[in-house]
């Protein structure tokens, strides 16, 4: 119960974190992609790069707040270098899966991410499969595959940058975005 | 009589054991790891326009970082030759430098003429010299000055030099959703950056191909799919980005021949070594296991490829023929082993590994199966070989900041690369030179 | 090497000695070709006609024979001058006295004859008495040569035995000094070789005690050396700057110094290291010098002999 509290808690301020820098992302959105200057030379020229590469927000949609609904709880935690589902992350795959079961028109993106701690490539294949977990479950609870986008962004998102347990905990997690 | 008969056949065995003494033997077992004392003399300039590059000091700072050198200051040459018949070995054997170098710059039409000499002090021999002409700009000068001391480490060591050599890195700045990602090339010290990408998105795993022209890299699209793989040509002004494949993949690893790729593909909710012809992208999966394979790494001769795997539970490194096959655990010392490569002769792994609680770089070798620490344990990440095997560079934190180090092969001798403002990451280090 | 030289004298002190004997006996023979020397024999004297007389006859004899030819010489004188006065007359008378002396002579003749053959007789008689005589002079001669002889020979007897006898003594006596000889001669053989002997002992120990000196002093050399190793190992470590140069590798390196330790000379030794590890090596001995040395001068002579060796190999 006070573990669900304080995630709570910590969800509701990062929801209004993000809300407040969402504005100023938005002014930061434009900025472009440059090329380098090409060389009179016969060195180095050439280097470009494309368009769909834009800045893009990383934001939430659905803010449902409700302390005592799992549906509530966006997020699951791992323990370090596993991708198996505690009870309590199962537990909430577990509500998310009945609700899309339920609503076949939903879709849901799963985010896989890792704590800092060994390798990028690594962790890159360990956050893709902590997303495949919770996307197993979804599936074995009836979810339509077509409903469910499994991602990894490895140890490249973390919400927390400190260098401790305290911050690894916190980014060793599947996000589910509706 | 016969006692004299008796006494001197005595004398001839027992006296060359009792007073004979062989060429006195002294083992010397180790030295200083200074590393050469090599004294390069500020080259003469003669013109109006000086360059705007010190080609001396650049020189210097290179013969150094390579951790063989102790580039000896300017302040105590007795005097400072520039041509060849003002050298008098004498003086430099009495600051016990064991090579010098004089050069000169001399300004013309559009730029210089650079010249260089390199001296064997006790043998009082020319080792090497060249004469190059180059443009006026700072890149070039600076080039210049890299492929000098090329030359020069090459004649003294015996193995090619690295440092007109390009790196491969990315930096990031801002923080959070600010953050923005550059993957650059520069020259081997970090100087004379070009940016090849700025994006939003993480930007991960450069790699060079063998010809030195092209990077393939992963970065994370703005469709949500996640990570991919691009390969660009830095030497085509029009030439656009292509995507290697429309799923996802990361991992790049060009085989010697650079006509394929091994890459990591996220099919099925497993994550397996493929290879990919890169003119048909027909791809052949390498492995097959249920667990995490990822980071690729050909050997030298394309024989055979290393990756991480944690399928005996936690990640180590394997090894599997490139036809295919069994894999084969190579590590069996540390809590964990990743991210392999080869060193340029195939001998050694060097890797990322932790023994305790923290990672370090270890160096681990192909035969005798023995694992070499290199460094103290702190944040290290994505090792690699110098081309000439002789350094390896990587990247750790200092100060809280991402920070790329080169060190020895040995681990003697560690430099920190000029950092950005933000951090510094995932170097790659061509080895084809300009 | 005395007794070498002894040992081939004999063979040649006998040739010498031959050849001298050789070359007297030579000589002697020369010389006694070179004179004609007086053979004396004892000839057979020429038979005299001789006539035994006896001394008072022959006094007589002489003195008659004295007064005859006085007498004859007066007659003669007499008849001289009577001839001359006669020789007028002889002419005369000549004839006749021609034949008167034809007569005469034939008297004469006669008488002559007679006297002749008296003569004759007596010379005869004469001739047989003085043969007798002779003979008996001839005996007595004999016997006394005989007697002489027996004499002559009884002295040479004793004369021979007396020689002998001195010859025996003179041999003896040779003899004896040849013994005396000898037996100094051994004498002085035996104190010569005790005297080499001891000569030559000596020589060999002193022989002894400078081999020993010089081995002690080459042990001390090299206790010097070796006493100052470390030293030098931290001098040549000291200046092995690029030591990554020979990594796994083993370079070896052959030194020449002088006495004040300065290198002399460098030298690779076999085929070990590369490039880069060789010229490492060689430049952290070149950087060293000069090197702690034992700086006494005897001792040099013995450390030059060999050259320092350093074995570089760095694990």
């Amino acid at each position: 119960m006070q573990r669900i509290f304080h995630f709570t808690l910590v969800l509701l301020l990062s929801v209004v974190l993000v809300g407040c820098a969402a504005n100023k992302k938005k002014a930061a959105a434009d900025v472009e992609d440059s090329s380098v200057n090409v060389q009179s030379d016969s060195t180095l020229q050439g280097l470009s790069s494309d368009d769909s590469d834009s800045g893009q927000t990383l934001t939430t949609t659905d803010n449902t707040l409700d302390l005592d609904d799992p549906l509530g709880t966006r997020v699951i935690y791992f323990e370090f270098d596993s991708n198996a589902l505690t009870p309590e992350a199962q537990r909430i795959v577990e509500a998310h899966a009945e609700y899309l079961a339920r609503n076949p028109g939903m879709a849901v993106v799963l985010e896989g991410h890792g704590d800092e701690r060994g390798t990028r490539e690594y962790n890159l294949a360990l956050g893709e499969r902590r997303a495949n977990a919770v996307a197993d479950l979804f599936q074995m609870m009836g979810v339509m595959s077509d409903a469910v986008r499994s991602i990894s962004y490895g140890e490249e998102r973390p919400v927390a940058m400190e260098h401790d347990e305290s911050a690894w905990s916190l980014n060793r997690r599947v996000e589910i975005l509706y | 009589m016969t006692k004299m008969f008796i006494a001197g056949v005595l004398a001839l065995v027992v006296g060359p054991l009792c007073v004979s003494v062989q060429a006195l033997t002294i083992e010397i077992t180790e030295g200083q790891e200074t590393g050469m004392p090599i004294a390069v003399v500020p080259f003469q300039f003669q013109g109006q326009q000086r360059p705007s590059e010190d080609i001396r000091q650049i020189v210097s700072a290179n013969l150094y970082r390579s951790g063989r050198f102790l580039s000896l200051a300017p302040d105590n040459f007795l005097r400072h030759p520039t041509s060849h018949d003002q050298v008098r070995f004498r003086d430099w054997r009495l600051i016990k430098a064991e090579a010098l170098v004089i050069g000169r710059v001399k300004q013309v039409n559009d730029g210089y003429e650079v010249s260089f000499r390199l001296y064997d002090v006790y043998k009082q021999k020319q080792l090497a010299g060249y004469i190059f002409t180059v443009g006026s700009g700072s890149r070039e000068i600076r080039q210049i000055a890299h492929r000098i001391s090329d030359y020069i480490y090459e004649a003294l060591t015996g193995v090619p030099g690295v440092f007109d050599t390009q790196i491969a890195y990315v930096t990031t700045e801002g923080s959070g959703n600010n953050k923005l990602y550059q993957l650059k090339v520069a020259q081997s010290d970090g100087h004379h950056d070009q940016t090849v990408l700025e994006t939003s998105y993480p930007v991960l795993s450069p790699a060079w191909a063998p010809d030195g022209k092209h990077l393939a890299y992963v970065s994370f699209g703005d469709d949500k799919r996640g990570a991919t793989i691009w390969l660009q040509n830095l030497y085509c002004q029009n030439c656009k980005r292509e995507k290697l494949l429309e799923e996802r993949v990361s991992s790049p690893a060009w085989s010697p021949d650079g006509r394929r790729l091994a890459v990591t593909l996220y099919r099925n909710g497993n994550s397996d070594i493929y290879i990919i012809e890169i003119s048909t992208r027909r791809l052949r999966r390498l492995t097959k296991h249920p667990g995490i394979d990822t980071e690729a790494s050909w050997s030298p001769n394309g024989r055979h490829l290393v990756f991480t795997s944690n399928r005996s539970g936690r990640p180590q490194i394997y090894r599997i023929s490139a036809a295919g096959g069994r894999a084969e655990r190579l590590t069996k010392v540390g809590r964990e082993n990743l991210n392999a490569s080869y060193s340029p002769d195939g001998k050694q792994l060097v890797m990322v590994t932790k023994q305790g609680n923290k990672y370090q770089i270890g160096v681990f070798y192909v035969d005798s199966r023995e694992l070499e620490i290199l460094t103290d344990p702190s944040a290290v990440e994505s090792p690699t070989f110098s081309p000439n095997g002789a350094m390896i560079m990587f990247a750790t934190q200092k100060g809280g900041k991402g920070v790329l180090v080169a060190v020895s092969a040995d681990g003697e001798r560690q430099n920190i690369l000029r950092v950005h403002q933000g951090e510094v990451r995932e170097p790659a280090w061509s080895s084809r030179k300009q | 090497m005395n007794r070498a030289v002894r040992k081939f004298s004999r063979p040649v002190r006998a040739v010498i000695l031959a050849v001298l004997v050789h070359v007297a006996f030579g000589l002697l023979l020369g010389l006694s070709l070179s004179f004609k020397p007086q053979v004396i024999k004892p000839g057979i004297a020429k038979p005299v006609k001789a006539i035994v007389i006896d001394r008072s006859t022959l006094a007589q004899e002489e003195t008659s024979k004295k007064e005859d030819e006085k007498k004859r010489k007066a007659d003669a004188e007499k008849k001289r001058k009577k001839e001359a006065k006669k020789k007028r007359k002889a002419e005369a008378e000549k004839k006749r006295k021609k034949e008167a002396e034809k007569k005469r002579k034939k008297e004469a003749e006669k008488k002559r004859k007679a006297e002749a053959e008296k003569k004759r007789k007596k010379e005869a008689e004469k001739k047989r008495k003085a043969e007798a005589e002779k003979k008996r002079k001839k005996e007595a001669e004999k016997k006394r040569k005989a007697e002489a002889e027996k004499k002559r020979k009884k002295e040479a007897e004793k004369k021979r035995k007396a020689e002998a006898e001195k010859k025996r003594k003179k041999e003896a006596e040779k003899k004896r000094k040849a013994e005396a000889e000898k037996k100094r001669k051994k004498e002085a053989e035996k104190k010569r070789k005790a005297e080499a002997e001891k000569k030559r002992k000596a020589e060999v120990e002193k022989k002894r005690k400078a081999k020993e000196a010089r081995d002690q002093e080459k042990q001390d050399a090299y206790s010097a050396l070796n006493s100052l190793v470390g030293a030098i190992t931290g001098k040549i470590e000291e200046n092995w700057s690029d030591d990554r140069a020979c990594s796994g590798q083993e370079v070896i390196i052959s030194v020449k110094v002088n006495i004040s330790g300065e290198v002399t000379g460098v030298k690779l030794i076999g085929e070990g290291g590369d490039a880069a590890c060789r010229r490492s090596a060689e430049n952290a001995v070149y950087k060293a010098s000069p090197l702690p040395f034992p700086d006494n001068p005897r001792f040099f002579k013995w450390l030059d002999q060999e050259d320092i060796q350093f074995k570089f190999n760095k694990k």
